[in-house]
């Protein structure tokens, strides 16, 4: 027990290190590199990183949802219509957006998730598809149709006199504001998962019948880390819709709802770093072979098989594996060694 | 305490429990008797409210509980110990009895309650931070028990505790269920052990393909008799 604890303990340690040194180098970069292009599609890794912690959560409750990217649109188009068509500022509209995605998802979720996985499967998919179609065709003056939803406009700027002058005319603030909103999205996530929540929730996809028989209202659990998914979505859709200045349904399919699931297999679930590793692996690779465009998806869905087949548990999870492998080849070798003496 | 009336209920178009009765007085412990498949667990899961039933009621200390969720059940008094030493794996000792006491608010009382299961499972205590899944089989049905108690339940359903033990352990387990009859824990259990069942039972019901066949007192026959009654149906 004490060297579980031990080695536990220093990996724990390891694991805050590396996170430390990421955040840090991720805080510095703009400072030392200028590349239009890539603090764009960083901008964009950022936005997916905080939908896919999002969706993390809900599948540690052992549920998956395909309707991820209706959710991202319901964020988006609600903090868009609120800041452009009504003049709040992006600061409110941004929670506003968020919220208009998890209040969806209540209402979605109370009838639905406590069907068995592969309904919820069907049911959230079929929702994402809804949501989409109805942007496009309904209310067509005020969502733009096939036209798509123009105009929205970019956050208030942020002025400390002397000091600070944030317009969000350049691509840098909005790699710091993304980071930012990533950074609160993981604190918060980090908090649940630390929390009483997080550990029944965890609880939740061990044992989803002896949390009932020990009193745990499940129902509740699974409708909070559905809502929080979908809150986590509707923001990252919300600062989406105002980075690009546009938003079209066609950005919101099944695909991308396909592709955020795949973060999270890729990455692993286990940790709340995983799902952003796994944006990384499949953005960065995407994003190293320029014009992949359309094939991103076949990439993202090979790399989830592959990980599914040779390391489960994730990316993430590769470190624990290679560990786990080193201490049993050295138990093997002590005790050839023991024999040969 | 318990009062179940005309229970029936259905796994689709398959019928587990036909038209059964069955009763369990306060301060009891009560044995359901049954080869595989006669509804033994399904009777404590649709009491636990986990399977809900297709007819009939159930009465827990007068209050109609067949419709409630488990989670509700769980607060009125009723705790389980599941089937097959079901525990949350990746949870230590110490996590797994926090999660026995989910319903209670008390923190003082829960901690107090912690301290009372590892002075009964002294074993226990010096494994509070070991993973669950990773005791011997004898320390998880120990820590199944500890969990169920941490509940501070009126009424404890225990659904074969002793199976696949050792007979040092059943011994184990059967002085325990016994030490938790005496602290006034009623208690529902189904047990396959016929020996362990009728010992510690004040009351017995012998499940057949759903029905009930018999209900008596563990005096009423003996062992051999019994075992006839369960397994060979005669």
């Amino acid at each position: 027990m004490t060297d579980r604890t031990v080695s536990t303990g220093l990996w724990d340690r390891l694991t805050w290190w590396s996170v430390a040194l990421v955040f840090l180098f991720f805080l510095t970069l703009p400072l030392w590199f200028h590349e239009e292009y890539y603090l764009h599609a960083l901008v964009n890794v950022f936005i997916h990183s905080m939908v896919a912690i999002g969706l993390r959560l809900l599948w540690r409750t052992g549920l998956v949802s395909f309707g991820t990217a209706g959710f991202i649109a319901i964020g988006g188009y609600a903090a868009g219509l609120l800041s452009r068509d009504l003049g709040i500022s992006f600061w409110l509209s941004l929670p506003l957006g968020g919220c208009a995605a998890a209040v969806f998802a209540v209402a979605i979720g109370i009838p639905t998730l406590r069907l068995k996985s592969s309904y919820f499967f069907l049911i959230s998919w079929a929702t994402g598809e809804i949501i989409r179609l109805s942007f496009l065709y309904l209310f067509i003056p005020v969502f733009g149709g096939w036209q798509g939803f123009r105009k929205i406009p970019p956050p208030d700027t942020i002025i400390i006199p002397g000091i600070l002058l944030i317009d969000f005319s350049q691509k840098v603030h909005w790699y710091y504001l993304a980071l930012f909103l990533l950074c609160v999205s993981a604190f918060i996530m980090l908090r649940i998962d630390y929390s009483r929540i997080g550990t029944t929730i965890g609880a939740l996809f061990d044992a989803p019948d002896l949390c009932e028989a020990v009193g745990v209202p499940t129902m509740a659990y699974r409708v909070f880390a559905f809502a929080t998914a979908c809150f986590m979505a509707g923001v990252a859709g919300a600062v989406y819709g105002s980075f690009n200045t546009f938003l079209h349904p066609e950005s919101f399919t099944i695909i991308q709802s396909i592709e955020t699931v795949s973060y999270v297999i890729i990455g692993g679930a286990s940790t709340v770093w995983g799902p952003i590793l796994g944006v990384f692996v499949v953005k960065g690779i995407a994003m190293s072979v320029r014009g992949i465009g359309a094939y991103e998806i076949i990439l993202a869905g090979a790399l989830m098989i592959l990980v599914m087949i040779f390391i489960p548990e994730g990316l993430s999870g590769l470190p624990r594996r290679i560990r786990r492998y080193v201490t049993r080849r050295r138990v093997k070798e002590s005790m050839e060694s023991q024999h040969g003496d | 305490m318990l009062s179940i009336r005309g229970l029936a209920v259905h796994y689709g178009i398959f019928q587990a429990i036909h038209d059964l009765d069955l009763d369990v007085e306060d301060g009891q412990t009560v044995s359901l008797l049954g080869a595989n498949g006669s509804g033994k667990s399904t009777i404590l899961k649709t009491v636990s409210g986990i399977k809900k039933p297709t007819s009939g009621e159930i009465h827990f200390q007068g209050t109609r509980i067949d419709d409630e969720k488990p989670e509700t059940i769980v607060r009125m008094g009723i705790g389980s110990v599941m089937e097959g030493r079901r525990l949350f794996p990746y949870m230590t000792v110490m996590e797994n009895l926090r999660m026995g006491a989910f319903s209670r608010s008390d923190r003082a009382g829960v901690a107090d309650d912690i301290e009372r299961m590892f002075d009964r499972f002294p074993v226990l205590r010096g494994k509070a931070g070991d993973r669950a899944g990773l005791l011997s089989g004898g320390q998880q049905e120990m820590v199944a028990v500890a969990r169920g108690l941490m509940a501070r339940p009126k009424l404890l359903i225990m659904d074969e505790p002793c199976q696949g033990l050792s007979p040092i352990m059943v011994k184990e387990i059967e002085s325990i269920i016994r030490d938790i009859k005496e602290e006034g824990v009623t208690i529902l259990l189904v047990e396959h052990n016929v020996s362990i069942a009728l010992g510690v039972a004040d009351k017995v019901y012998i499940l057949q393909n759903g029905a009930m066949r018999y209900e008596g007192r563990p005096g009423d026959f003996s062992e051999d008799e019994f075992v006839q009654k369960v397994y060979l149906a005669g």
